[in-house]
């Protein structure tokens, strides 16, 4: 039997993936497009993606010890299944590149201050494999281990972010279609919960505990509209320069001569979120290649992903505009896609009944 | 002389290499004939004349084995044993007593060998507290268990293990409190050992780690009755071994050796802070010297300017990169140290004049070393010392952070403490999660974890670790 998580340590990896590719370009790229209703937008997003909560509680509840692949298989036959679970897979890759992509351009500008490719994929490539390889268990646990410095350095770059002068956003300025479109242009960025479905029968939320789960959910939500309404309120007119936005939130604020720069902090808490959250992602990878290729097993998926991953950053993308390229363009519509089928195909099965259901 | 005595002494003369110390002791006494076999190097011969020898020669009346059994005896320890049994009772400092008018073989225990008395262990000095350590004797260990725990309950089962050495192994426990299926698996794999000598409880330890190749510890270890007492309150189970000094004590957590028994003799909040204070000393004991480098290397932006112009003013000229100059001072640190632990104490005061003064100030001087460099090797050497029970394994891990540091920068430093975590989650200890009760998070057992918290307040057994019974009163 597959080993299983906890309701805390399930709310903290779902923290973890609402966090994911959103504290460092999002906030820059919004802005360009839609001034500080940026946060609307991302608001709006939110409020999509939200829909998958209700429907993935309820399809752990009808099918407590089934997987996704499990449920679509019996309900919707093996080449549906297979053709889902390939999106999927394609999706968790991309959310790695991307992942991958915007700490790679971070570390550049802001740490090395030179090429450095190897140097990163040298000291993630490892963690990552290690820890897709001892499971989905230890992965959950490490995380629970590291939330708390997570939280403490996320609000600490919060808080010091007011040690300048700050002005309250004025929001609305923009029309309502530029904020919708604004809020659908970068949905790869968003699209958070698929990854619960892909672990859904290794999750142990029973029912009744469905709002302890909301709280983990609303608290990953909150932090990014928190860290945007502080960011925003920093940067009200030139905020499209600083494409680091946690980090940049330390930059100008007070240099305690003492402590030296602060945005140390940003720096591990951004490195830690994006471990964790590469880890998910490439997890999730794994997960996928393993369901759709059982004769195969978890070391092949992770060879896998590393070898396409690197290859990918040797050789195709490079910079900050490679990888914005690739979120407004197809990415983000193939994560529309991936959405609405799984949205649409999540809720007919949590209302359609088989014969030999019926008769139970 | 009855030529049947002298047949089976000789025959167990041989039977242990006519070993010089086997001694025997032939007599007769009103026409019977009685023999004693022993090992002179590990009986008490004093006793063997007063309370065997005198006692036979001086009975009136007809001895029969029962009679000797029962009353002529003046031992506590007295038994008819089988003849299979003979050269295993005199090996382990029995006397055994043969009669030409009874088949039936009698073993007197005397067992007597030099003791060191219970004195405080050098390894964990306490300020407050009981000062007691265990011993080398293993009878005196299970003394020290049984006076503090008076329970009907305190379960001890000893073994022999070593095909040569036949060492005394006891598995301890509290029956209703330990976990029986913890007990069978130590048992069972106890059993399981075969080597041919059990020297220390370290030879022990390792057939007993779960993940014997991992660095590391997975087994607890103590010198003090007192800590493995309140270990085996908590459910644990203390394996003791004839020889040694150390106690083992099984499931083991990492957060224990945060944990020192002064802790639970002195006020809590007290206790909490010093605990605070060993994390942060692990924290730098590890990670500092990685950090500097990583600093100095690829973002010294981030030193605070006053100490970046220290460092720049007295860096200006060394011959040695960052990463070597630290690499350097941490291996002079390591000879050293090395050194000071092998060479006697009068020589020791020497050493540490030679290392701290003569190299670690002539290197300064002769602008090979930074000072800012020996100070942080120094602090991430003195930090060690909060936690002395994993100081080879911190060392190690030092080591790994500075070169860490030096190849990879604060990605590196920051990606392996993941690793690390990642790894320490992966170890289950007879069961119990290794970062427990943090990862997983067990809120319960959080009051006695960092923070420590009063007696008063400890009203169940931690459920970081399977134990029978949870609550304590």
């Amino acid at each position: 039997m597959k080993a299983k998580i906890s309701l805390r340590q399930t709310g903290i990896l779902t923290v973890m993936c609402i966090l994911a590719n959103k504290l460092l370009l999002l906030p820059s790229l919004l802005f360009e497009r839609t001034g500080v209703d940026g946060l609307i937008s991302v608001a709006i997003s939110f409020a999509v993606e939200l829909i998958l909560i209700p429907i993935f509680l309820k399809l752990k509840t009808k099918h407590p010890s089934l997987s996704f692949y499990e449920i679509l298989k019996k309900y919707f036959g093996v080449i549906a299944v297979k053709t889902i679970f390939f999106a999927l897979l394609v999706f968790m890759f991309m959310k790695a590149i991307l992942t991958f992509g915007i700490v790679y351009v971070y570390f550049k500008q802001e740490i090395y201050q030179e090429e450095f490719l190897m140097l990163i994929l040298v000291c993630m490539l490892p963690v990552l494999t290690h820890g897709v390889l001892s499971g989905l268990r230890t992965i959950s646990r490490t995380m629970e281990f590291f939330f708390t410095v997570v939280l403490v350095g996320f609000f600490v770059c919060l808080l010091m972010s007011l040690f300048t002068s700050v002005t309250l956003p004025v929001f609305f300025v923009n029309s309502a279609g530029t904020i919708f479109s604004s809020a659908f242009k970068y949905f790869i960025v968003f699209d958070d919960f698929l990854f619960l479905f892909i672990i859904m029968d290794r999750v142990d939320i029973k029912q009744g505990q469905e709002k302890k789960f909301y709280f983990y959910v609303l608290l990953g939500m909150f932090m990014v509209l928190a860290m945007f309404f502080f960011f925003y309120a920093k940067y009200p007119v030139t905020a499209f320069m600083h494409d680091n936005a946690l980090s940049d939130l330390l930059v100008f604020s007070v240099q305690f001569s003492a402590i030296g720069r602060l945005n140390i902090i940003a720096m591990i808490t951004i490195m830690l979120i994006t471990l964790f959250q590469m880890e998910i992602f490439c997890f999730g990878f794994c997960q996928c290649f393993e369901n759709l290729l059982p004769k195969l097993n978890k070391k092949h998926a992770i060879a896998l992903f590393d070898i396409v991953l690197s290859l990918i950053f040797l050789l195709f993308v490079g910079s900050h505009a490679d990888i914005v390229e690739a979120a407004e363009g197809w990415f983000s519509i193939f994560a529309i896609g991936v959405f609405v089928v799984v949205f649409i195909v999540s809720l007919i099965l949590c209302f359609v009944r088989r014969k030999d259901e019926e008769k139970d | 002389m009855s030529n049947f005595l002298l047949k089976k002494i000789n025959k167990i003369k041989n039977t242990l290499n006519q070993s010089s110390d086997v001694g025997d002791r032939i007599f007769k006494k009103n026409g019977q004939t009685l023999a004693l076999v022993f090992l002179k190097s590990i009986i008490n011969q004093d006793l063997l004349s007063s309370a065997v020898y005198f006692p036979l020669q001086t009975f009136e009346g007809t001895l029969t084995i029962d009679n000797i059994n029962s009353s002529i005896l003046k031992c506590a320890d007295v038994k008819i044993i089988k003849e299979e049994e003979v050269v295993s009772e005199i090996l382990n400092g029995k006397v055994v007593l043969f009669a030409d008018f009874d088949g039936r073989i009698i073993s007197i225990d005397l067992y007597k060998v030099p003791v060191r008395l219970p004195a405080e262990p050098p390894t964990s000095p306490v300020l407050q507290g009981p000062r007691e350590g265990f011993v080398e004797d293993y009878q005196t260990n299970l003394t020290l268990l049984r006076r503090r725990i008076k329970s009907p309950n305190l379960v001890f089962n000893t073994m022999d293990i070593g095909l040569q050495s036949q060492t005394k192994v006891t598995v301890c426990y509290i029956k209703g409190i330990a976990k029986e299926e913890i007990v069978e698996k130590v048992v069972n794999k106890l059993k399981d050992i075969k080597i041919d000598g059990i020297l220390d409880s370290y030879y022990v330890l390792s057939f007993l780690e779960e993940r014997p190749n991992s660095l590391f510890k997975q087994i607890g270890n103590s010198e003090k009755p007192d800590i493995v007492c309140a270990k085996m309150l908590e459910g644990k189970v203390a394996i003791i071994v004839d020889n040694s000094p150390i106690v083992l004590t099984i499931p083991f957590i990492f957060i224990e050796d945060l944990q020192s028994s002064n802790d639970y003799y002195t006020n809590h909040h007290y206790s909490s802070f010093v605990r605070m204070i060993r994390l942060v000393g692990l924290l730098i004991a590890i990670v500092a010297s990685g950090f500097y480098i990583s600093l100095q290397l690829y973002h010294y932006n981030i030193i605070p300017l006053n100490f970046l112009v220290t460092i720049a003013d007295t860096t200006q000229g060394l011959p040695f990169t960052p990463f070597l100059e630290i690499l350097f001072i941490f291996l002079l640190f390591q000879i050293l140290y090395e050194v000071s632990l092998r060479l006697p104490s009068y020589l020791g005061l020497a050493t540490s004049v030679v290392g701290a003064l003569i190299l670690g100030d002539t290197g300064v001087k002769a602008g090979l070393i930074s000072p800012p460099a020996v100070i942080i090797v120094a602090l991430s050497k003195i930090a060690l010392y909060t936690i002395p029970e994993q100081s080879s394994q911190i060392t190690i891990l030092q080591f790994l952070f500075i070169i860490i540091g030096g190849s990879l920068g604060l990605a590196g430093i920051i990606a392996g403490m993941v690793y690390i975590i990642n790894y320490l989650n992966t170890i289950d200890s007879y069961g119990t999660p290794y970062l427990a009760p943090y990862s997983p998070r067990i809120p319960r057992d959080l009051h006695d974890a960092i923070l420590a918290t009063s007696p008063t307040q400890l009203r169940h057994r931690p459920r970081s670790f399977p134990n029978k019974n949870e609550v304590r009163r």
